[in-house]
């Protein structure tokens, strides 16, 4: 087995994969979620608008008191008249409160999407199947089309994946990897459901071309 | 700079593995989707398989249902199940395919693009349905 | 006569908050527990937009205090 022709073995295309889903959860504090990061990517204004709003408040103590001064502007007097809970004992400063982790700055992001082209362009030059094209093979002009009308499909294909995977709320990596991997309800039920709809509509296309 | 340095390895194994993996290449999707090579099946099993136990050792509590069922998931997920079969890519799948020559995936990726931002439109104006979380 | 609750309260990290200070549960009573329809950050969600940890609920976002430094 050589690293850099043919394709890889199962099992160290799912080590890898494991290693950028792991890695960028204990490198960042954020799952990995390849959707959710070109929705931000798109928007850098709102992005850094989001971070600079949210700095400052990392810490459970400083929110707790930035929201009694705010509760005061807002209720007054009314403040004093709920009713006493007796103070815990594990107070909130011990414990870090949920949404805590900082928001990537919107650099990073930009880093991640040329570091990922990158890894393409590493990968292509290392098998030697490094060119410059405009289709996508035969596979793809079997089942489906080529030229311009391949073209033209595979807008549409992209408009239904970004449209499907923000409504969904996740793609492979945030849905199939980070969420299935820790069981999570709607990541399980959307990773059927493309999938399921992969196969389905493969199918077809293969019966059609037959 | 440790997040940005980590998005940045991380970006760059990612696109390097799927690309070796055969993730970008049509013809080994289509082989994948109709069953008839299960290699790139359980390379996606293994990874979720291996992830499962590394966010088990890491704490349990990561296991806690936040993600939870909205009104979106199945058509969202049958919408892009449709597109991947159209333009052979999930989302990252173009940045790639343009790191290795494929330049065909300027379209996919304007496509993608395109789709995220038409997204939100239609769920501000059209949609609005609760996805049930703040930090989504 | 059943309380309307918020939906999201096990996960909003505003609420989670609120339950360790008996001053802030001012901002529960008079939104969580009642009229949720009426928090911005309830409505940020409905519209699919990303919600700030510093929205309140009456809309206002919350200025940094003390001296924490933007890290």
């Amino acid at each position: 087995m050589s690293l850099f022709e043919g394709y890889w073995p199962a099992w160290l295309g799912a080590i890898a994969l494991a290693v950028v889903c792991l890695g960028v959860f204990l490198g960042t504090g954020r799952f990995l979620g390849v959707a959710g990061m070109l929705s931000r990517l798109l928007r850098p204004r709102e992005t850094e608008r989001l971070r600079a709003l949210e700095s400052g408040l990392a810490d459970a103590e400083t929110l707790a008191r930035a929201m009694e001064e705010a509760a005061r502007a807002e209720f007054g007097a009314a403040c004093d008249a709920v009713p006493a809970l007796a103070e815990r004992s594990d107070a909130p400063a011990a414990r870090p409160l949920p949404a805590a982790v900082p928001r990537p700055p919107w650099i990073a992001l930009l880093v991640f999407v040329l570091c990922v082209a990158l890894g393409g362009l590493l990968s292509a030059a290392l098998s030697g199947t490094l060119s410059i094209r405009w289709d996508l093979g035969p596979a793809y002009e079997r089942l489906l089309a080529a030229g311009p009308g391949a073209w033209a499909l595979l807008f549409l294909g992209g408009l239904l994946v970004g449209f499907g995977t923000q409504m969904a709320g996740g793609c492979t990596s945030g849905h199939g990897l980070s969420g299935c991997s820790r069981l999570q309800p709607a990541s399980l039920l959307a990773t059927a459901c493309f999938f399921g709809t992969a196969v389905l509509l493969s199918l077809l296309l293969s019966g059609l071309a037959a | 700079m440790k997040t940005t340095l980590t998005l940045g390895g991380c970006g760059l194994l990612l696109g390097f593995s799927l690309s070796r993996t055969g993730f970008t290449d049509y013809g080994e999707l289509s082989r994948m989707f109709a069953f008839a090579d299960l290699r790139m099946l359980w390379v996606f099993a293994g990874a979720v398989g291996l992830c499962a136990a590394g966010f088990f050792l890491v704490d349990r509590r990561l296991f806690r249902p936040t993600r939870r069922i909205h009104p979106g998931v199945v058509p969202g997920g049958i919408l892009f199940g449709a597109g991947w079969v159209l333009c052979g890519a999930c989302p990252v799948v173009p940045l790639i395919q343009l790191g290795e020559g494929k330049l065909a995936a300027l379209f996919t990726l304007l496509g993608v693009a395109l789709g995220t931002l038409l997204y939100r439109r239609v769920h501000a104006r059209l949609l609005r349905f609760d996805t049930g979380a703040c930090d989504s | 006569m059943a309380a309307k609750q918020c939906p999201h309260s096990s996960g909003c990290p505003l609420f989670a908050t609120f339950q360790v200070r008996s001053f802030l549960r001012i901002w529960q009573m008079n939104y969580c527990d009642a009229t949720f329809e009426r928090c911005a950050r309830y409505q940020r969600i409905i519209e699919g937009k990303e919600v700030p940890l510093s929205l309140m609920p009456n809309g206002k976002e919350l200025p940094e205090t003390g001296a924490s430094k933007k890290k």
